[in-house]
């Protein structure tokens, strides 16, 4: 199994997170709250479409409004191939982190 | 109050333009929606400018995309090509040998066309090498003659700053004797200006041209003449003995003259040497005649329209006119082409070629149409199945463009080893000497490239619009009908095939028939058991009495001889004056010298007054010499009889004493001209000896016997007259042959194609067919049936075709002065020609088809 990038981990969680919000803005945006960084539309973009080509993630068509000049959003979801990457990559994470706070601190 | 801004509409299209389909709808979305944002904050400047980066941000992702994309569908699209092409191992054999066979010709036709255009542009200042000829005004018709007189050349260059250097050369070489050692040779001698090397790039591989220079006694000799004479032994310094009188020391040896050269000699003299040769000093200087090549060499910053104004007046002829002759310049390196004026060059060959060329490749495109679309019923499920899954039809069609530029591909390596096979036939045919390294000749790499392209999309283009049209749901739904769509288009596509192979038999059959006539016409003259002789050396002073000890010989019947060769005479002149002459009449007439025999050894009948005697002999000193004339000119001296009427040349004045028959003395491209007749034995070159038709080979032995005795310095040579006349007409003749060959192709390409259509409609009709069996029908009536529409095509493609080929071929003929006639035998022959050949190419399949057994045909219903 291939290793998910951070950046493909913040982009998968924020899909997961967001629900019926996760089209590319609305990740955009919370991206960016989150971690406090500007982020660009197509650095959000390509590594969407590339997870979608991998089957981490699929999409569908949503609502349309005006701001969009009447073109509906592209909605976002992860897959269960998706949820795996994010479980190796948490296992990964928890593994490495388990003995900070004693380790940081101490 | 929340302010809605909307994007620039070309940056959306752009957008669209960079993104894949999935995206296409959707993601201008989410650009207008950060655009209306950014706008209100920071305004819609800064808002292009984000859109317009980050359209550029995506277009590496979208370049990737379309890569795997396109490679992914390209292996597809090979894997299925091939896999048709195996699965149809007929139908894609004929498809790739009829595309190989176009493509086979095309690039023969090219090499041809390359060398014909490659004539002479090797010369360094090509740029700046003019030929030049002039415009005459003669009896009222302005000619063109590519001749200037001697004195223009050294004229030229000393009075014209614009002309750099000048160079003469004879415009026939000089047959004469040349001798070294014990190597006796008659060769072709040339005169000219050593200019000539100065200014053309005939490099030196020994000696020098300084030395040459102004020396009245030094030659210039090729390489091939080298080794003959002297092998490996060091050429310069060597003396040559010419016509046992002159000798010549080589001062250099050119290396060999290129084959696409149109000047070549083997020796190069000097102009002087001329002065020698005919015993008359002015002969160099002379304004008088036009017999020489002048080519100038004009400075890089010259303008030719400007140097053509001031030498327009040059040239004074024999009347002291001005007028009469303006001289030009003409391009050198056009000179092949384009002959002297736009006339007698080979342009108009070369275009009649590449025409040929191109039809044959067009009818195989045809072929390839026409065969892709029959068989298309076998592909309807794929392009049904692919339209489904989401092809456009744009895919559709690319497909099977990219299908038939593979199967173009593969047919330029088969053509590529055909003209590698045919090249040396085709250099024997056309008489040159093209060479299939073509490593470095990018025309024809980028020609095949081009042939590719251009008959893979060509011919792959109504297949591809024709397929990409059908719909899923009607070829999947089952049996799918070979519907009459389109097959107007494709019954077109085969009248052309015909009617073009009709027009190509027609052309054959006239150019054979033009050939026919202008080796049987009567001539006037009887050419049997003639040969000619040349009068050399010591022959020249002793003409008569070889004359009569040859006579004493029962089987030799008459002896004559002339100045030139009888075949092709040539020599002509005009300003002939005579009482009662209109101003505006003045014809060229032509010269020949004969002896008092002339008649009798050629048969040529008299028609008034009296023929020279032997005591007629008259020399250039004579005040008042006597001339015989023909019945053409008499005519044109409006008389019933010229006999004992006066004519004037210039200084000249002749007293015509007889009138002969006419007769044909130049090749049948002109009709006959006035002809004047002298009897100067000193202008002799040429001895004719009329023998007995038995035992000819030891009648002229003793004849050499004899000449050997008057002339013992000279080999004794001979030629057979009827020989001579054989060879006249060999352009004719290699054009009858290449019209020939390719007619042969149109029809076999044009045959394959109808045999795959045959196939393929009797393969429809099985059912049919089947059907009428058990109703009834007659094999014969089936066959029939089935030839029936061929039949059709036919007649049509000939009613097309005779109208077409009567045009060409009466404009081909203008060249003739003696036509032949196109008559309706000519287009009935052609036509039934090809009709019986399509009907033996469709037979095949429809007598195949007849004879199936109904029982299997109608099995699965």
């Amino acid at each position: 199994m291939k290793t998910i990038t951070r950046k493909e981990e913040l982009i998968l969680l924020s899909i997961l997170n967001l629900q019926e919000d996760a089209y590319l803005i609305g990740i955009q945006d919370h991206l960016a709250e989150i971690t406090g960084k500007k982020v660009s539309l197509t650095s959000v973009h390509l590594p969407l479409s590339r997870l979608e080509k991998q089957g981490l993630i699929e999409s569908g068509l949503g609502e349309a409004t005006a701001v969009r000049g009447g073109r509906r959003k592209r909605i976002y979801k992860i897959t269960t191939l998706g949820i795996e990457h994010l479980n190796e990559y948490k296992r990964i994470n928890d593994m490495l982190w388990e003995n900070y706070a004693k380790l940081a601190t101490g | 109050m929340k302010q809605y801004f909307s994007p620039p509409k070309i940056l959306e299209n752009l957008l669209r333009l960079v993104l894949q389909d999935d995206h296409r709808d959707t993601l201008p979305g989410d650009f207008e929606e950060m655009y209306n944002r950014m706008a209100g904050e920071t305004g819609p400047f800064r808002a292009v400018m984000w859109y317009f980066i980050s359209i550029l941000k995506l277009i590496p992702e979208s370049v990737i995309n379309f890569i795997n994309w396109s490679t992914s569908m390209f292996k597809n699209y090979m894997t299925v090509t091939f896999r048709n092409i195996m699965k149809q191992k007929g139908y894609s054999f004929i498809n790739i040998s009829g595309l190989a066979i176009g493509m086979a010709c095309s690039i023969l036709i090219l090499l041809w066309c390359q060398d014909e255009y490659n004539f002479d542009r090797f010369h360094e200042n090509s740029d700046s090498l003019y030929l030049v000829p002039s415009r005459m005004l003669v009896n009222s018709d302005w000619q063109i003659w590519g001749g200037s007189p001697p004195a223009f050349g050294p004229a030229l260059k000393a009075e014209y700053p614009e002309i750099q250097n000048s160079a003469r050369i004879e415009n026939v070489p000089n047959p004469l004797v040349v001798k070294y050692k014990d190597k006796i040779f008659t060769e072709q001698v040339r005169a000219g200006d050593f200019s000539f090397l100065e200014m053309f790039t005939f490099p030196l591989v020994k000696g020098s041209l300084e030395s040459a220079m102004s020396n009245p006694d030094v030659v210039f000799i090729t390489e091939e003449i080298a080794e003959k004479y002297f092998l490996s032994d060091e050429p310069v310094g060597k003396v040559f003995t010419i016509e046992n009188k002159y000798e010549f020391t080589v001062a250099g040896v050119i290396k060999t003259i290129p084959r696409n050269s149109t000047i070549r000699f083997d020796f190069l003299v000097p102009i002087e040497f001329l002065n020698r040769l005919y015993d008359n000093d002015n002969y160099t200087n002379t304004w008088y005649n036009f017999s020489f090549l002048t080519f100038v060499q004009i400075h890089k910053n010259s303008v030719v329209k400007n140097v053509n104004k001031k030498i327009e007046g040059r040239i004074i002829t024999g009347n002291g006119d001005t007028e009469q002759a303006k001289p030009f310049l003409q391009k050198y390196s056009d000179f092949h082409l384009y002959g002297i004026n736009g006339r007698y060059g080979s342009y108009q060959r070369v275009l009649t070629f590449a025409a040929i060329g191109f039809i044959i490749l067009i009818i195989a495109c045809i072929n390839f149409m026409n065969l892709s679309t029959a068989r298309s019923g076998t592909r309807a499920k794929e392009i049904g199945m692919r339209k489904v899954v989401g092809a456009y039809k744009k895919n559709i069609i690319t497909q099977f463009l990219i299908e038939s530029v593979v199967i173009s591909l593969i047919s330029i390596f088969i053509a590529l080893c055909l003209t590698s096979l045919l090249i040396q036939s085709f250099n024997e045919i056309t008489g040159k000497h093209l060479s299939m390294d073509i490593t470095g000749n990018y025309l024809i790499i980028g020609g095949s490239l081009g042939l590719v392209l251009f008959t893979g999309l060509f011919a792959g283009s109504y297949p591809a619009l024709f397929l990409s049209s059908f719909k899923p749901a009607h070829v999947l739904k089952g049996a799918f009908r070979f519907g009459s769509k389109g097959s107007i288009f494709r019954k077109t596509l085969v009248v052309i095939q015909f009617t073009v192979s009709v027009i190509l038999i027609c052309c054959t059959v006239v150019v054979f028939n033009q050939l026919e006539l202008l080796n049987r016409k009567d001539l006037g003259i009887n050419k049997d058991n003639i040969i000619s002789v040349p009068v050399r050396g010591a022959l020249k002073q002793q003409y008569f009495s070889a004359k009569r000890e040859l006579l004493s010989d029962p089987d030799i019947v008459h002896i004559t001889a002339l100045q030139t060769n009888i075949t092709w005479v040539g020599w002509d002149a005009h300003n002939w004056e005579w009482e009662g002459k209109e101003p505006s009449v003045d014809p060229m007439v032509t010269n020949l010298h004969a002896d008092n025999d002339f008649l009798k050894a050629f048969g040529v009948g008299l028609a008034q007054g009296r023929f020279f005697n032997e005591e007629d002999v008259s020399s250039d000193l004579d005040a008042l010499g006597k001339i015989v004339i023909n019945e053409t000119f008499q005519e044109i001296m409006n008389t019933e009889s010229a006999v004992g009427r006066i004519i004037t040349n210039g200084e000249d004045r002749y007293e015509i004493i007889g009138v002969i028959k006419d007769f044909h003395y130049e090749p049948l491209y002109k009709d006959i001209e006035p002809l004047a007749m002298y009897f100067r034995p000193d202008l002799f070159s040429l001895m004719y000896i009329k023998i007995r038709p038995d035992n000819k080979n030891e009648i002229i032995e003793r004849i050499g016997a004899v000449m050997k005795k008057y002339n013992p310095d000279f080999p004794f040579s001979y030629r057979f007259l009827d020989e001579d006349y054989e060879r006249l007409y060999g352009r004719v003749e290699q054009t009858g042959r290449v019209f020939k060959y390719f007619a042969f192709l149109a029809i076999f390409i044009s045959c394959m194609g109808l045999f795959g259509m045959a196939s393929f409609m009797a393969e429809q009709r099985t059912k049919e067919i089947g059907i009428r069996k058990i109703l009834g029908a007659s094999e014969p009536g089936l066959i029939f049936l089935l030839s029936k529409e061929f039949i059709k095509w036919s007649l049509l493609a000939n009613i097309l075709a005779w109208p077409a080929a009567w045009i060409f071929m009466n404009g081909w003929l203008q060249s003739f002065a003696f036509r032949t006639n196109i008559g309706a035998v000519t287009f009935l022959i052609s036509g039934a020609l090809a009709l019986i050949i399509a009907v033996i190419t469709v037979s095949y399949q429809a007598i195949r088809a007849a004879r199936a057994n109904p029982v299997d045909s109608l099995r699965y219903e």
